[in-house]
C-alpha cells in the first residue's frame, strides 16, 4: 500500500490518486472531475463498491449546486456533503483502503487531503438460517460475510451501550477489517489487551479467512484442540459475551471467534439452554455418550481382540473369532482403514455439490457399507462398530472438536495396534496430559473443571438455568454475579 | 440498560479471586500428591505387605495416617518459617536437591510396576524393553513445560480413578469367603506396626511441597489434608477387599509382585473389571510417574538455580531399573524405600532448623 501524504498541491493529490488506483488502465476504479464554487475537484471511487446513486444524490448534485467563493474544509462538512460520515485524511494508504472499502474520496483544490464519504453499496448475503449449527427452538439467523451486518445482528440482541465493537485491521499488504467486541466491564481488561498485542503483532500479506486469523493468534498452533470457539450464530455469541469472552469478527467471515474458550464449552450446543432442564441434561449425557464411544470404542475392540483376549467374554470371542475367520485383513488395519474410509465419505459428502448427494449415498451406503460385507472384505461387527463411532462423533455441536475427535481415534488405534492396552493408555494419557497443560489466550482451557475456577452449573452436564448466577472465570471478578438473589424471585420461600 | 453494572459485588472482589486461584491451585498440588502417596502405596503394599501379612496389611496401611499428618505439620511449620528468600537459602537447595533423589526412586518404582504389570498380563514373552524404552521415551517428552499441566492432569484423573478403583474393589466382595477373613484384625500389634513402620516410606511425599516451592500459599490446612487422607483410606480398602478374598499364608508362597497388585482390586473374572481395573493401574503409574517427573524438575531448578531442564535423561536413566524386574530388584527396593520418609523427614529438618535460627536473629 503506497504511504505518501495527500498534501503538495491539487495536481499532485489527483495524479498520485490516480496512479495508485491504476487509472485509466482499472475498469472499476473511477474518477470524476468537476468545478465546486469556482475551484477544480475530483471525486475517486470504485463502481460497484461504492452506490452511484448515493454519489449522485449526496456528493455530486450539492456540490455542482453549490455557489459562492472558494470552499472551505468547514462549509463542504457543515453544508455541503449531507452523508452521514464524512471526515477527512491525508494518508494516501488510509484514502485508498477506505476507497477499496466503498468509500468515496474528495479532492478539492485548495484544500490538503481527501474527504472521505460513507457511500458504501456493494452487492451482500442476506442473513439466512445457520448452516452448521442448527437448532431445534431458539432463532434461525446466522451471521453474514459482512462484517457490519454481523455487529448489528449482534448489537440487536444486546441492546446496551456496554458492547464495544473496536475497529482493528490485520495484513500489511491488502488489510482486512477486524473488529474486537466485547462488554466494557465484564470482559476481563487483560484479555482484551492481550488479544489487541496480538493482533497488533500479526505479520502477514493478507487475511483471507477466521480460521487463518485463529491459527496468527492462538497459542498452541500444533495442539490438536481449538483454542478460539467459533459460532455462527448472534444468540450464541450473545451468550460468549455476557460470560466475558471477547469476539473477534473479520471482514468476509460469516462466523465470529471467542476467547479465552473452555473445552467444556465445545460440548454445548446453541439450544441447550432454550430447552426444559431434563431435556437439556438428557442430550449433554447424550453426547458424552457419544465422545466416549467414538474415542474409545474402536482401539478397545483392536487392542481386546489383536492382545487380550481374555478380556472377552467366551460368547463374544468365539463370534469375532468367527467372523474374523472369513476375512482376508487382521482387525487392526481393517479398523484402521474403515475408519479413514468413513472419514473420505464424511469430507467427500461435505464437499460434492448437493445434486450429487444422492451418488454419494449410494456409493458409501451400498457399495461400500453393503458390498463390502457380502465379498468378506471386513466383518460386519466392524462395520457396526465403526458407524457407531462415527455417529457418536457427529453428536458433538462443534466442527473442530469433531475434527479433532477422529485424529485423536485414529491414534489411538494405531496405538492400540501397536502396543495394546499399553499403548492405547500411553497414548490417552498423553492426550490428557497435553490437554491439562493447553491454554487458550493464557487461561488453562480445561478450567473451570483444572484448575477449579468460579464457574455456573452449565459445563459437561446442564443443570437449571435458574442456578446459573456466576458468569464464569473469563469475567472480570467483580462483575461475577449475573444477578443478586435467587432468579425465581417470585417463587414464595419458606421462612 | 444499566443492569450489567447492577451486580458489582465484593464477594468477587480481584483479590478474593486472586486467594480462590492460589487456593485451587493448592488442592490441585496435593491431589497430586496424593496420586503418588496411592501409586507409592499399591506399590509397596504388593511388594512387601501382602506377602508379609495380608490380613495385617490394610491396619498397617491405615495407620499411614500419621506418618501423613506428621509430615502434613512438619510441612506448614516449614512454610510458615520460611524467609521471603527461603528458595535461594543453601540448605533449601541441599533439600531440594534431596527431594529430587526422593521423586527419582518414586519415578523408578512407578516406571517397575508399570512395566511389570504390562509384562506379566500383557506381553508375556515381550522384552521388557519394548515396554519401558517407549514409556519412558513418550512421557520425557510428553510431560509439559508448564507448571499447571501435572496438576491439571491430577484432578482430571481423580474422578476416573477413585470410581474405577472402587468399583473393582466393590466387585471383589461377592467373590470373597468369610472364613478368610480371620484374623481380620492382623497377625498381632507388633508385626502390624512392623509392617505400618516399613510402608511409611511411600508417604514421604507429604510434606514435599514445603521444600520445593516455599513461597506456595497454603491457605487451608484441613482442606489440604483431604486428598491425602482419602487416598489413605482407599488403599486401605483395597487391601481389606485382599484379606476378604485371600488369606495372607496363601499369597507369600505362590504369587508374583503383579498377581499381588493386581489382587489388590480384583478377583472376579467379569471381564468389564478385569480391564477396567488393569487400565485404571496403568494409569495410576503414568499420572504418578509424571507427578514425579514434574516434582523432580522443580526440585532440580530449585538446587541448580535453573529455569528449565528437560525431563528426558530422568525418565530415560528410570529404564535400567525396569528392565531389570521386579523378582531381581525386590530385594533393593525393600532395603532402600523405607528410609525414604526418614531422610525426607531429615531434610525438612534441617530447612525447618535453619528457618527458626534466621528468625532468631532477626528478632
Amino acid at each position: 500500500m503506497e504511504k505518501a501524504a495527500l498534501t503538495g498541491g491539487y495536481d499532485r493529490c489527483r495524479q498520485l490518486l490516480r496512479d495508485a488506483m491504476h487509472i485509466p488502465v482499472s475498469e472499476d476504479a473511477v474518477t470524476r472531475e468537476f468545478t465546486l464554487m469556482g475551484v477544480r475537484a475530483a471525486l475517486f471511487y470504485v463502481d460497484g463498491l461504492s452506490s452511484g446513486l448515493m454519489i449522485q444524490e449526496y456528493i455530486l448534485l450539492p456540490c455542482l449546486r453549490a455557489a459562492g467563493g472558494p470552499p472551505t474544509l468547514d462549509i463542504l462538512l457543515e453544508h455541503l456533503l449531507p452523508v452521514g460520515s464524512v471526515s477527512p485524511t491525508v494518508h494516501l494508504e488510509t484514502a485508498l483502503t477506505r476507497i477499496y472499502a466503498g468509500d468515496a474520496a474528495l479532492l478539492v483544490e485548495g484544500i490538503d487531503g481527501a474527504l472521505m464519504a460513507d457511500v458504501k453499496g456493494f452487492v451482500k448475503r442476506g442473513v439466512h438460517a445457520p448452516a452448521t449449527e442448527t437448532v431445534v427452538l431458539g432463532p434461525q439467523e446466522a451471521f453474514t460475510e459482512s462484517l457490519r451486518d454481523n455487529i448489528v445482528l449482534l448489537r440487536r440482541i444486546m441492546r446496551t451501550p456496554d458492547l464495544i465493537s473496536e475497529p482493528l485491521s490485520v495484513g500489511d499488504r491488502i488489510p482486512s477489517r477486524v473488529c474486537l467486541l466485547y462488554l466494557q466491564g465484564i470482559a476481563r481488561e487483560e484479555n482484551i489487551a492481550e488479544l489487541r498485542r496480538r493482533l497488533d503483532g500479526c505479520r502477514v500479506d493478507y487475511v483471507s479467512s477466521l480460521g487463518m486469523l485463529e491459527q496468527l493468534l492462538e497459542d498452541a498452533p500444533y495442539a490438536l484442540l481449538p483454542q478460539f470457539v467459533t459460532t455462527e450464530r448472534p444468540d450464541r455469541a450473545a451468550s460468549f459475551l455476557l460470560s466475558g469472552q471477547v469476539l473477534i469478527g473479520l471482514e468476509n467471515a460469516p462466523q465470529l471467534m471467542a476467547a479465552p474458550m473452555s473445552l467444556l464449552q465445545l460440548f454445548h450446543a446453541p439450544d441447550d439452554s432454550a430447552l426444559r432442564l431434563p431435556y437439556g441434561l438428557f442430550l449433554r449425557l447424550l453426547r458424552l455418550l457419544g465422545v466416549t464411544l467414538s474415542l474409545l470404542t474402536p482401539a478397545l475392540f483392536v487392542a481386546l481382540t489383536g492382545y487380550h483376549t481374555a478380556g472377552l467374554p467366551l460368547t463374544l470371542l468365539t463370534s469375532v473369532q468367527e467372523a474374523q475367520s472369513k476375512v482376508p485383513i487382521a482387525i487392526f488395519p481393517a479398523t484402521f482403514s474403515m475408519l479413514l474410509v468413513f472419514s473420505l465419505i464424511n469430507e467427500a459428502s461435505t464437499r460434492v455439490p448437493a445434486v450429487m448427494g444422492g451418488s454419494l449415498g449410494v456409493v458409501s451406503a451400498l457399495i461400500l457399507g453393503q458390498a463390502v460385507a457380502e465379498a468378506d472384505l471386513v466383518s460386519p461387527l466392524l462395520i457396526v462398530l465403526v458407524a457407531l463411532s462415527g455417529l457418536g462423533s457427529f453428536v458433538l455441536p462443534d466442527y473442530a472438536l469433531s475434527m479433532a475427535l477422529r485424529i485423536a481415534q485414529l491414534l489411538l488405534v494405531l496405538a492400540a495396534g501397536v502396543g495394546g492396552y499399553f499403548g492405547m493408555v500411553l497414548c490417552l494419557f498423553l492426550f490428557i496430559l497435553r490437554l491439562a497443560g493447553q491454554t487458550s489466550l493464557g487461561s488453562p482451557i480445561c478450567a473451570p473443571a483444572a484448575p477449579l475456577r468460579p464457574r455456573n452449573p452449565d459445563q459437561l452436564l446442564r443443570f437449571p438455568v435458574w442456578r446459573q448466577r456466576l458468569r464464569g472465570y473469563a469475567a472480570e471478578p467483580n462483575q461475577m454475579l449475573r444477578v443478586r438473589g435467587p432468579m425465581r424471585a417470585w417463587e414464595k420461600r419458606k421462612k | 440498560m444499566t443492569k450489567l453494572f447492577q451486580t458489582r459485588t465484593s464477594v468477587h472482589d480481584p483479590a478474593s479471586s486472586l486467594a480462590q486461584r492460589q487456593a485451587a491451585r493448592g488442592q490441585s498440588y496435593q491431589l497430586m500428591l496424593g496420586l503418588v502417596i496411592t501409586g507409592q502405596l499399591m506399590s509397596f503394599g504388593a511388594l512387601y505387605l501382602l506377602p508379609a501379612a495380608a490380613t495385617s496389611a490394610w491396619i498397617a496401611v491405615l495407620l499411614q495416617a500419621v506418618p501423613f499428618l506428621a509430615m502434613r505439620l512438619l510441612g506448614r511449620w516449614l512454610a510458615a518459617t520460611a524467609p521471603e528468600d527461603a528458595a535461594d537459602t543453601p540448605r533449601y537447595r541441599v533439600a531440594a536437591g534431596g527431594m529430587a533423589l526422593l521423586f527419582f526412586s518414586n519415578m523408578n518404582v512407578s516406571l517397575l510396576s508399570l512395566v511389570e504389570l504390562t509384562h506379566v498380563f500383557f506381553f508375556p514373552g515381550a522384552a521388557r524393553w519394548l515396554l519401558a524404552l517407549p514409556a519412558a521415551l513418550a512421557l520425557g517428552l510428553g510431560i509439559p513445560s508448564s507448571p499447571d499441566a501435572v496438576p491439571n492432569t491430577a484432578r482430571l484423573l481423580r474422578w476416573f480413578l477413585a470410581a474405577a478403583f472402587l468399583f473393582c474393589a466393590v466387585t471383589v466382595v461377592p467373590t470373597g469367603e468369610t472364613g478368610f477373613l480371620y484374623p481380620i484384625w492382623g497377625y498381632g500389634p507388633r508385626h502390624t506396626l512392623r509392617c505400618a513402620l516399613r510402608a511409611a516410606g511411600s508417604v514421604w511425599a507429604a510434606g514435599a511441597l514445603a521444600v520445593v516451592m516455599p513461597r506456595e500459599p497454603d491457605r487451608h490446612p484441613l482442606k489440604d489434608t483431604i486428598p491425602g487422607l482419602t487416598c489413605i483410606g482407599l488403599v486401605a480398602l483395597f487391601f481389606l477387599c485382599c484379606a476378604f478374598v485371600l488369606p495372607g499364608s496363601e499369597l507369600s508362597a505362590r504369587w508374583g509382585y503383579a498377581p499381588r497388585l493386581q489382587l489388590l482390586m480384583e478377583m472376579s473374572p467379569n471381564t468389564l473389571s478385569w480391564s477396567l481395573m488393569l487400565m485404571a493401574e496403568m494409569l495410576l503409574f503414568l499420572a504418578t510417574f509424571s507427578v514425579c517427573a514434574d516434582m523432580l524438575r522443580r526440585s532440580l531448578c530449585l538446587a541448580f538455580r535453573a529455569r528449565r531442564l528437560p525431563l528426558l535423561p530422568f525418565t530415560l536413566a528410570c529404564v535400567p531399573l525396569a528392565l531389570r524386574g521386579m523378582g531381581e530388584s525386590e530385594r533393593l527396593l525393600l532395603a532402600v524405600l523405607p528410609w525414604r520418609l526418614p531422610l525426607a523427614a531429615g531434610l525438612m529438618g534441617l530447612c525447618l532448623v535453619g528457618n527458626l535460627r534466621r528468625k532468631g536473629k532477626t528478632s
